[in-house]
């Protein structure tokens, strides 16, 4: 039998099978409600669709792998900064589905850039698991490099790819999960779970984001090989290092 | 239906004799005699029949639909009967009015005030009244107390007034009723005021006489339906006056032989160096806001010493404080010349300019009419125009265009019909002025012209959108009306319904514009729009307010540039503003690419031909000879596509291509050629890359069977491929995002605050992506598909150009080539348009993954 691997990327989400691990990247929940605020009429009902993505992702883990024992949430669960009703309302719902699943205390909430402000209490700086730490990326804890840390999970990037065709008028955008190396140790960048927006491509990175953006710079990206998200139930496809994309 | 009439030409004496003694008395000591458009229109006003009066610009228009107006005002005044109403509204789409009206309303009425005065006669007070949407407070209470008799607005302010409930009592009994500047309404600001009018009609008691004024335009009989609507009862006349100025145009080409020359731009620019100093005020229309640029750019760096602070550029990306004051220095002639795109075409008085120059096609006989209108702005002054082309397309194009000009053959405008989200924000208004009985909503509705054909089906789904009827699934989409299906009404909902529709009003879509800032001082330098910005990427150097920058990155709505860049601009031309070739100036020109054909198939001589190129197009014998040549090399080449032949070249070179040669203009070609493209797509399940112009279209990609295409493309079907077609589109999204803005379902002002639609960061895709989750039928989507069909492409004349293909008119013929012939080659120059998206996002993505196995398979080994 074939040795299973240590993760496994399933739809935008990321599966540890040993540890029965499931980490869920950027959420942006509320964005739906800025979008109102600023006088946009229609319903796009993001929460239904967010939902209807993890049932369908949960149930996939479960036939394949058995029920996981522990969520993680890699931060910017909701969108706005300060805390928002309608965003209190959202979160509380996904917590309710989520509950669904395991129980309150394995599900872990890491603290975004989007969550500053902690009313609810819930929120940890890192999280660490046998020799994985799981961080949301903006920020450095000397804790995460820690000598028993092989593997770094972090979110936050929003990492997409563009392809483009050979006659090089079409250009497609995709999620996609960066794995690669460096301080010494192995990280996986989870993509954003949001369906709105496909974020900054990775490959066509400019200086809307400055080397400070994360806790890993721009130039160490482009050695970092490119997973793009299957649809749940099918592989993620390899398409080798970023810089080769460029 | 309405009844249309001629209006007649009447004598001098007679409108004399109905003159109050003070307006005639005024009217002399002006004036010698009745202006042309005088005498065929302001007895009609008298005898308050509706009239349409469509003349050349820099004529007396104005004051011809105030003349009588203002003689009954005085006759009421002097009886001591004016009554505290509105007598007549004037309604201008251009907002910049108070030159025209000053000069031709409040200084006769000052004048005769003062004759009255001198002659001991005593004259009640007649109050004008002026209202936009930039009137103060203060005033509007005024005017609401103290009504003007004679009201001043534009079409968004009045469809206001008629939501105000104690304005409306004021309008109930208007008189008279005047629309300026009709030839600039063929749009969807159009649409709306034919509503507005019809809104106007139904609170009235009395019938507003209907005055309307145009610039040159056709067909007159539509515009006269336009403006009086459709119904049983009503009448309009038109009075149709013409250029009574002389008018001197030529065609110049800056080099002798345009292919072979290479120097055609620098020798362009020398020329118009010389044309600008032989003249005192020069005008320069060039038709994009990048080209208006870029020539202001080339003129100050060829000759440094001879302009300075007298050239200006002028375009709709700039401040408008900064526009205002170019018009100002133009007005008191302290500019040598300026250029624009097309934003000095219309209106406001511009002063003294002896040359128009047009660099580059106008595209339309009526758009250079407008623009020759410009020139020479005293009634009996010569108007002098030149066309300055570029390459032998445009050579062709403006000579017909001058043939057209001089033959006085007008290209014939359409305006929009039945559409849905300028409905849907009409509607709104009319049920917040008050309850309406929905059939006779309906019925209202119809005696617009633009809405005379609308359907139940699209009226009542419209009622369903406006109230929340399409939003079940989510309790927060906000309704707007509430529709009481067994009473068959609606009404207002909610408490701010009021103050969304007065804040959000009109139908100029927001385009989002992004500001340009100096990195790292962000100092900020104008604003671009957001798909021009689109076009460009990181490292491009672009011209803005005749200054360089280099594009380096965007953060938000900003873009960050680098100033002081001695790179030549990079940024291609901009296709998205480019005008279209009318359709009748495109038939023309295959008429005449007809004639030319028989007389080289009957071996007609060179010298004959020439005789006949020249008389046909009034130009000289160098330019005839170069269009001479043109034709030549085709004919020779391969064929020349005509009034009954579309040709088909297949060419190879590093894509595969299919050029197409049909002469319709690019609206319509947009028409077939996405149609064609999305059908050969479908065959081989590729996109495919297409170019579209106005003399044709090409094709790349892997497998095009273009004559299958041409068979299975029918007038029957081509509204539910092209619908398929541009269902992914850009174009569709971002059409939608307008329609989306003016049905309200986009608020652009919203308590209180105000945010560009470009701040929220949203990107018209995923409104898009929301509401066909919604309903592919919901009516504001079909509204956007409907404007792309038929606004921004013309799919009725393809249908047209269809039908002929089936009767024989038109053949198509096919031909491989090793090198595209002469009339095909600009289709490939100019680059790929767009690209027909038919394959799947998800197929795509495996089919690049292969590639890439084998690439990275390929480096291990």
């Amino acid at each position: 039998m074939k040795e299973q691997k240590r993760y496994i990327f399933i739809g935008k989400t990321l599966f540890f099978p040993k540890e029965k691990i499931w980490v869920i990247g950027d959420l942006h929940l509320g964005f739906e409600k800025m979008l109102r605020d600023s006088g946009l009429d229609i319903p796009l009902n993001q929460f239904k669709y967010v939902q209807e993505e993890i049932e369908k992702t949960y149930l996939n883990i479960k036939t394949k792998f058995g029920k996981p024992e522990k969520i993680i949430l890699l931060g910017d669960i909701k969108h706005h900064y300060s805390f928002e009703a309608e965003e209190k309302k959202e979160v509380e719902k996904l917590l309710r589905l989520l509950k669904e699943y395991v129980e309150e205390q394995n599900i872990i909430f890491i603290r975004g850039n989007h969550e500053k402000n902690d009313k609810y209490g819930k929120y940890i700086d890192y999280y660490n698991v046998k020799d994985i730490a799981f961080v949301h990326g903006d920020r450095e804890f000397l804790e995460i490099y820690d000598k028993k840390i092989n593997l770094i999970v972090m979110g936050h990037l929003h990492p997409s790819v563009t392809l483009r065709d050979e006659m090089k008028v079409k250009n497609e955008k995709y999620k996609c999960f960066l794995v690669g190396r460096y301080k010494k140790k192995d990280f996986i960048v989870v993509p954003s779970f949001l369906n709105f927006t496909e974020g900054v491509s990775a490959n066509e990175m400019n200086e809307m984001m400055d080397n400070n953006f994360s806790i890993i710079p721009n130039s160490e990206l482009s050695n970092f090989e490119v997973f793009i998200c299957g649809q749940i139930g099918e592989e993620s496809l390899d398409f080798g290092k970023l810089k080769s994309l460029e | 239906m309405t009844i249309i009439k001629k209006a007649k030409e009447r004598e001098t004496k007679d409108i004399v004799a109905i003159l109050h003694p003070l307006v005639r008395e005024w009217f002399f000591s002006r004036f010698k005699d009745f202006s042309l458009p005088q005498k065929y229109g302001v007895m009609n006003v008298w005898e308050r029949k509706n009239t349409l009066i469509s003349a050349p610009t820099g004529g007396t228009k104005t004051l011809t639909s105030f003349l009588s107006i203002i003689n009954y005002l005085v006759m009421l005044a002097e009886k001591n009967e004016l009554e505290n109403k509105v007598y007549a509204l004037y309604c201008s789409p251009l907002k910049a009015l108070s030159n025209d009206i000053h000069k031709n309303l409040l200084e006769p009425l000052q004048e005769i005030n003062k004759l009255a005065e001198q002659k001991g006669i005593e004259l009640q007070e007649i109050r004008v009244g002026l209202r936009t949407g930039d009137t103060e407070l203060k005033e509007r209470a005024k005017q609401a107390k103290k009504v003007p008799h004679i009201f001043i607005t534009t079409p968004e302010t009045l469809a206001i007034i008629l939501t105000t409930p104690k304005f409306i009592e004021n309008l109930k009994a208007v008189e008279f009723c005047i629309v300026d500047e009709i030839h600039a309404l063929d749009n969807k600001r159009g649409v709306y005021l034919s509503l507005t009018l019809e809104r106007l009609n139904a609170v009235s008691v009395i019938w507003p006489v209907k005055i309307g004024l145009s610039a040159t335009i056709e067909p007159l009989e539509e515009v006269a339906k336009f403006l009086v609507g459709e119904a049983k009862e009503r009448e309009v006349e038109i009075a149709n006056v013409q250029f009574t100025k002389k008018i001197d145009i030529a065609v110049l080409t800056p080099v002798e032989n345009l292919v072979e020359d290479r120097n055609v731009s620098h020798s362009m620019y020398s020329l118009l160096n010389r044309l600008i100093k032989e003249h005192k005020t020069t005008l320069i229309f060039t038709n994009t806001r990048s080209a208006t640029e870029r020539v202001v750019d080339n003129l100050k760096e060829k000759f440094p010493t001879e302009y300075g602070e007298d050239i200006a550029a002028h375009h709709s990306s700039l401040f408008k404080t900064h526009r205002f004051s170019i018009e100002e220095k133009l007005r008191k002639g302290e500019l040598k010349v300026v250029v624009c795109s097309t934003s000095l075409e219309l209106g406001i008085d511009i002063g003294f300019i002896d040359l128009v120059i047009m660099l580059g096609s106008p595209k339309s006989s009526a758009r250079a009419i407008q623009r020759l209108g410009r020139a020479g702005h005293k009634l009996h002054e010569t108007i002098k125009g030149r066309f300055l082309v570029m390459d032998r397309d445009d050579l062709v194009e403006c000579c017909i265009i001058q043939k057209e000009i001089i033959e006085h053959k007008i290209n014939r405008v359409q305006f929009p019909k039945n559409c849905l989200d300028v409905l849907s924000q009409q509607i709104f208004g009319m049920a917040i002025a008050n309850n309406w009985q929905v059939d006779q909503l309906l019925e209202t509705i119809r005696k617009s012209y633009c809405y005379k054909d609308l359907t139940k089906d699209d009226f009542y789904s419209v009622l369903s959108y406006l109230s929340g009827e399409y939003g079940l699934e989510d309790s927060h989409v906000y309704a707007k009306i509430w529709y009481d299906k067994e009473k068959k009404e609606i009404g207002k909902r909610g408490k701010l319904a009021r103050v969304i529709y007065l804040t959000n009003i009109g139908t100029i879509p927001e385009e989002s514009f992004v500001a340009v800032k100096l990195s790292p001082s962000g100092e900020q330098i104008g604003y671009i729009d957001e798909g021009f910005l689109e076009r460009m990427k990181k490292g491009d150097v672009f011209v803005l307010g005749g200054q360089r920058y280099l594009y380096l990155y965007t953060r938000g709505m900003n873009l960050y540039v680098k100033a002081g860049v001695d790179r030549a601009p990079t940024i291609p031309s901009w296709f998205s503003e480019m005008l279209p070739l009318s359709f009748d100036s495109a038939l023309e020109m295959n008429r005449f690419r007809q004639l030319i054909r028989e007389r080289f198939e009957k071996k007609e001589t060179e010298r004959e031909i020439l005789e006949f190129i020249s008389k046909h197009l009034y130009v000289d014998e160098n330019t005839g000879r170069a269009i001479y040549s043109y034709f030549k090399e085709q004919f020779n080449y391969f064929e020349i596509p005509d009034a009954k032949t579309i040709t088909i070249e297949r060419y190879k070179a590093e894509k595969n291509y299919i050029l197409v040669s049909s002469l319709y203009g690019r609206r319509v070609n947009d028409a077939l050629s996405r149609a064609l493209g999305y059908i050969m797509g479908k065959y081989g399940n590729r996109d495919v890359e297409m170019g579209i112009s106005d003399n044709g279209f090409y094709f790349a990609g892997e497998s095009l069977d273009i004559e299958k295409a041409f068979k299975e493309l029918k007038v029957e079907n081509i509204k539910e491929i092209l619908e398929e077609a541009v269902n992914k589109t850009d174009i569709l999204a971002r059409r939608f995002r307008h329609c989306a803005s003016r049905s309200l379902m986009i608020i652009r002002n919203y308590k209180g605050v105000s945010k560009s639609v470009g701040k929220q960061h949203l990107k018209s895709h995923f409104l898009l992506a929301s509401v066909k989750k919604l309903s592919k039928d919901f009516p504001i989507l079909r509204e956007a598909r409907r404007e792309v069909l038929e606004d921004l492409m013309d799919i009725n004349n393809a249908k047209l150009v269809l039908s002929w293909i089936k009767e024989g008119r038109i053949k198509i013929r096919a031909k491989e080539v090793h090198l595209p012939s002469p009339f095909s080659l600009n289709l490939i120059l100019q680059g790929h348009t767009d690209l027909l998206r038919i394959e799947d996002k998800q197929d795509f993505l495996k089919r690049m993954h292969e590639l890439h196995l084998k690439e990275i398979g390929a480096r291990k080994v």
